[in-house]
């Protein structure tokens, strides 16, 4: 599939296709010259001509010490490790260094620091005692900064409300769920479903109409090459951008869609106004984002099943429904599962399109559970309370975890990634 | 609706020619559509409903993609019609696309008043290095994962997994007291570094599962014939992977290019912003500027479309999260 | 007129030389490179650093001010972060006195008492006071929000609630592209003036935080019949919407804080504003006669506890000219189109129309607590504001769910 797919056909020095290439290799430098150009003649604000030597002259002699020096030292790693360790696995560990290195620092590393934050006691009263600048008040107790109790509290507090050190219960015993922002609505067990609901509606349309349109554009139909292009501009356009368009389209007077339903007769509707459409219009605009990364994927996958299975179905008589789900589905499931697994994990974790449309209003009744982490942590209702930030942290990455080993472990669709 | 089936069934032969009368049917559709914009005093949206249906019974494919990409693309659109406004409030009825008065000012104020030029730079030295870079330190790693089997090979994958779970907003607290003990605010270098190592996971498993479909053979032939090792990697696989490896720099590019949590972390000072947190800063509570902001906005989604168009080739056949027996 | 000119120029030549000589009175500094951390928006922060030049040139001559300009939540967080890293922390902090509360409980900012004289200060100091010490010196005396109204679509700014919704329902009669009236409706600073308008507020008489007395619920009364009932608000509508649409002259009348008032009158940023056509006014009264009444408090600047020796020396300097010199304190009230914090410096209703309504408007309003806890109303007011405001909440409930939710706040 991959050898095919490059193999080149002979072509004329000056092909369209090939002036059209170089056109491209020197738009860059274009641009480059461009600037520089426009720089000097100090028309605009900001850049100098002088700025723009110090940074090249900044950037590229590190590019070049960092690519040396990498390669210097991994030499000397593989002869440490074949001479010094003798692994016969000097190779591959050779060759993964940079990445392992880049990791540590800057995943590994803040992820121990967030598990020991987990394990602190920092609140806004005993902020300066983490601190080596911090005025300490002079009642102010520092003398047990990290223990696995202030663990146990930080952990409660994300499920239960908890008074005075005390679980609060109700008069059944039963411990009271706390609240992770300020509504009634605000518990985890909320939070929660309404990430799963969030999450299953978000896969099944990504799916879904991804699979649609990789169908309809594995037919033989015109123009396909503009179809494709402009299907996946929703992914090229910066999510920022993105997310700030949206937002003024589902606005009730001005927007789009509102301007759409009212001059078909319709309703206006208070979009993100109202608790169940502000859901739907962040569910529609995650829908559209992520339907292009499906069609391209299932398309490259449909693309690559030869003809001559669903001839020899259609000669003994199957139908397009069977077709499709004897040989397309099956066909598709390495692809798709390891899709589905991504999906699930960054539809999971979407925050910034819900902070930047809704900030999970209105009556935070769009928050999902990393939204709620957000504003918990950094948002408009943060309580300076780090260890109980880090927990919460914690437990999404938990459930997020278990879901992908218990959904790799049974849908099997992992094993090629893993075992070939 | 009745159309709708009928065009479905139009493959089955049952001696009628369906083609000459989904055409009919299309054409009476839009007739339809005429008829109640000009009921309606003129309301132009049901003639368009109505063409459009016409166009889904006559062909169906072209009616669905039409609609889909108009659904894409509108909101780009939309951004443009924007940044041509001659003010600089957001908010307007108007439904057109280039609207009354268009004006390029918007595009020349943010060179002018802004320093959206040094952001762009900033950008893009950033994001180019990081996209180099990326594509080096992933290519090398997945061709590890592929043709070497190591001990901790499949706790190693597993984590790369794990990375993608870490929720956002989890890691700024501990990224910025690393960025201050590091003495990396307002860093590029450092900036870079972070972009590189967030692409990293997802660049190996693309790039791995790509490499698991080049037969290992060719490599074997090649060092039949003396090369070495690495040789073979770069006069073989690499080559071969170009698909993919377009693919990859495609996805460290994006995501460097559009970053703002981290980018807000280490760069602190306005005159090494990227342009995320330059227009971000266009908007900001006072002043809010949406005119100069999609023009902005406009300009950075430029690069990004090139690059999408340039790849689109390698677009569906580089992206292999797992390859098809097919 | 050559007369005239030369007079001008006298006066001019004459208060240039009364700066200079106040300004020389200090002793001279050393060089030093200060770096503030402001939330203001970027044409204050330029008044902000024409008046550092005018210091250094003369008390610490090559001194240098980096303004960075952050918003509300991310100076917050950036200021709790770089104090948690001990590194990267700024000289100065200018902001309103929300979060200083905050800061004080985390040890990030040191009490001035003993670096200025405090006593100058009469008219917002409380806002920046906790426990009895001063953590921060007013540049100005506001952030109090009032009735902005475009003269050239009302004649007059209405005096009560009725009058309003009148005057709003005529301008959208007469020009339906027009709104009456809109204001940033989800947001409780914009909503805690009915409160108080109505007679209540957030702490009782021992201190106790009440968010459900009868003034709470008849002030989600009023907003919700305002927007469903009388329906002279847009149906949606955040700040940056009444912002642009007063802008632009699609709004006849908004309400908003004093630190808009440069933006509108700048015609180039508001072509339907400018001088000539914005009016200012205290809020319109209610039925009861009570007029809301808005928090004033105005933007402080705080020191972080890690600047000490020459950068202390020269940040104290600066803000106590800046805060106290009369001729620093009126070019930086009209730069920024702010009222002075001082007394010796008074606006001048016939030189400045804009600024004396502004003060009329400042005089209607009531102090703003610097108590931390005051995050604890705002952060349960705004959900259940949200929910009247949508009609998904009676008022009743509003209120009652805002003090249950303020009390569970105020436990942890």
């Amino acid at each position: 599939m991959a050898a095919s797919s490059t193999a080149l056909s002979p072509r004329s020095p000056f092909s369209l296709q090939r002036i059209l290439r170089w056109g491209l290799y020197l738009t860059p430098v274009a641009i480059f010259l461009a600037i520089f150009l426009a720089v000097s003649s100090g028309e605009f604000s900001g850049l100098t001509s002088q700025g723009i030597i110090d940074t090249l002259l900044f950037v590229v002699p590190l590019i070049i010490v960092l690519l040396v020096g990498a390669l210097v030292l991994q030499f000397l790693l593989f002869q440490f490790l074949d001479k010094v360790v003798k692994t016969p696995h000097a190779m591959p560990y050779t060759l993964l260094a940079p990445a392992v290195v880049a990791l540590v620092l800057f995943m590994v590393y803040p992820l121990i620091f967030n598990v020991l934050l987990a394990f602190s006691d920092l609140r806004r009263e005993t902020f300066p005692c983490y601190s080596s600048v911090l005025t300490r008040a002079p009642d102010l107790d520092c003398s047990v900064l990290y223990s696995p109790q202030y663990a146990v509290e930080n952990f409660t507090k994300v499920f239960f409300r908890v008074r005075d050190g005390e679980i609060v219960r109700d008069e059944n015993g039963n411990p009271e769920f706390g609240r992770l922002l300020r509504t009634r609505d605000s518990t985890f067990p909320i939070l929660l479903a309404r990430t799963i609901i969030w999450t299953l509606v978000n896969v099944f349309f990504h799916v879904t109409i991804g699979m649609a349109l990789a169908m309809i554009m594995n037919q033989k139909i015109r123009f396909k090459g503009i179809y494709r292009s402009l299907i996946v501009i929703p992914w090229a356009i910066p999510g920022i951008i993105v997310y700030l368009t949206w937002k003024q389209e589902f606005h009730a007077q001005y927007g789009f869609v509102n301007n759409l339903i009212e001059a078909f007769g319709g309703q206006a509707i208070s979009w993100l106004d109202d608790p169940f459409y502000a859901f739907v219009a962040i569910i529609f605009v995650n829908v559209w984002l992520g339907i292009p990364f499906y069609m391209v994927m299932l398309l490259g996958g449909l693309q690559s099943i030869s003809a001559e299975y669903y001839e020899a179905a259609q000669m003994d008589g199957a139908s397009a429904l069977q077709r499709f789900r004897n040989i397309t589905i099956p066909l598709l499931r390495p692809i798709l599962i390891p899709a589905i697994t991504l999906d699930v994990i960054w539809t999971f974790n979407k925050a910034d399109l819900i902070v930047a449309m809704t900030n999970g209003g209105p009556s935070e009744s769009t928050n999902i559970l990393v939204t709620g982490l957000y504003n918990a942590a950094f948002g408009t209702a943060a309580t300076l309370e780090f260890g109980f930030a880090s927990a919460f942290s914690i437990i999404i990455f938990i459930i997020l975890f278990l879901f992908a080993i218990i959904w790799i472990t049974t849908s099997g669709g992992l094993k090629e990634i893993y075992d070939r | 609706m009745s159309a709708i089936t009928t065009a479905r069934s139009s493959s089955s032969p049952d001696g009628l020619d369906w083609k000459q009368i989904r055409r009919y049917g299309a054409i009476g559709l839009v007739v339809l559509g005429a008829l109640v914009t000009l009921l309606t005093g003129f309301n132009l949206g049901w003639l368009v409903i109505g063409a459009w249906l016409g166009l889904l019974v006559w062909q169906p494919f072209h009616a669905i993609l039409i609609f889909y990409s108009i659904i894409s693309i509108y909101p780009v659109l939309r951004v443009i019609s924007i940044s041509l406004r001659p003010t600089s409030g957001l908010l307007s009825r108007s439904l057109d696309i280039i609207p009354p008065g268009a004006t390029l000012d918007s595009y020349a104020q943010i060179f002018s008043e802004e320093a959206f030029l040094a952001w762009l730079w900033n950008t893009i030295v950033i994001t180019v290095t990081v996209s180099i870079i990326g594509v080096i330190v992933a290519a090398t790693g997945a061709y590890a994962f592929s043709r070497w089997r190591f001990p901790g090979r499949r706790p190693a994958l597993i984590f790369l997994l794990t990375t993608q779970m870490i929720p956002a907003g989890m890691l700024l607290v501990p990224l910025y007291v690393i960025v201050a003990q590091l003495g990396l605010t307002n860093n590029i270098s450092g900036l870079m570094l972070a972009y590189i190592t967030t692409a990293v996971p997802f660049s190996i498993w693309i790039l791995k599962g790509y490499y698991d479909t080049i037969p290992p053979d060719l490599e074997e032939a090649a060092m039949v014939d003396g090369c070495n090792r690495l040789e073979s990697f770069w006069r073989i696989i690499l080559p071969l992977s170009t698909p993919a490896l377009s693919i990859v720099f495609l996805f460290n590019f994006l995501g460097a290019w559009a970053e703002f949590l981290v980018a807000k972390v280490i760069l602190v000072s306005p005159d090494v912003w990227t342009w995320s947190l330059g227009l971000n800063d266009l908007i900001g509570t006072f002043n809010t500027d949406w005119g100069k902001y999609a023009a902005g906005s406009v300009i950075v989604t430029i690069p990004v479309l090139l690059l999408f168009t340039w790849q689109s080739k390698y677009l569906i056949s580089g992206l292999t999260l797992g390859g098809v027996k097919g | 007129m050559k007369f005239s000119k030369l007079v001008v120029l006298l006066v001019l030549a004459l208060l240039a030389m009364g700066g200079v000589v106040s300004v020389m009175a200090q002793d001279q500094l050393p060089a030093t490179n200060l770096v503030i951390w402001s939330q203001d928006g970027d044409s204050n922060n330029e008044v902000l650093a024409a008046q550092f030049q005018i210091w250094a040139d003369t008390v610490a001559p090559g001194s240098t001010l980096e303004i960075v300009q952050k918003e509300t939540e991310v100076l917050r967080t950036d200021l709790q972060n770089a104090g948690l890293a001990g590194s990267g922390l700024p000289d100065l902090v200018l902001g309103p006195n929300d979060a200083i509360g905050v800061f004080v409980d985390a040890g990030i900012i040191q009490p001035l008492d003993e670096l200025f004289d405090v006593s100058v200060y009469p008219f917002n100091l409380g806002a920046a006071q906790v426990g009895g010490a001063t953590y921060g010196i007013p540049t100005n005396a506001g952030n109090h929000l009032m009735l902005m109204y475009n003269k050239s679509l009302v004649e007059a700014a209405p005096d009560t609630w009725v009058d309003l919704i009148a005057t709003a329902k005529a301008v959208t009669e007469a020009n339906p592209e027009v709104q009456g009236f809109a204001y940033n409706l989800n947001e409780p600073f914009w909503f805690l003036p009915f409160v108080h308008g109505f007679g209540g507020s957030t702490y009782d008489a021992d201190g106790n935080m009440v968010l459900d007395s009868q003034a709470w619920i008849d002030a989600y009364q009023f907003v919700q019949d305002l927007k469903f009932t009388e329906q002279v608000v847009p149906e949606e509508c955040d700040y940056a919407c009444a912002n642009d649409l007063f802008k632009e002259g699609s709004v006849a009348m908004i309400i908003n804080g004093d630190w808009a008032i440069g933006e509108y009158l700048d015609a180039e940023q508001s072509p339907a504003l400018g001088p000539d056509n914005l009016g200012l006014a205290p809020w319109p009264a209610l039925a009861n006669g009570n007029r809301p009444m808005p928090f004033t408090a105005g933007k402080f600047i705080s020191i972080p506890v890690t600047v000490e020796g020459d950068q202390l020396a020269a940040a104290v300097s600066f803000v106590t000219w800046l805060t106290t010199d009369p001729s620093a304190v009126e070019a930086f009230a009209l730069g920024t189109s702010r009222l002075p914090a001082i007394a010796e410096v008074t606006v001048d209703a016939a030189e400045n129309p804009i600024l004396a309504e502004s003060a009329a408007a400042l005089a209607t309003g009531m102090g703003m607590p610097a108590d931390a806890t005051l995050r604890c109303m705002w952060d349960s007011v705004r959900p259940q504001l949200e929910a009247v405001m949508s009609n998904s909440m009676t008022p009743a409930d509003a209120a009652e769910e805002a003090q249950i939710s303020a009390e569970i706040c105020l436990e942890s």
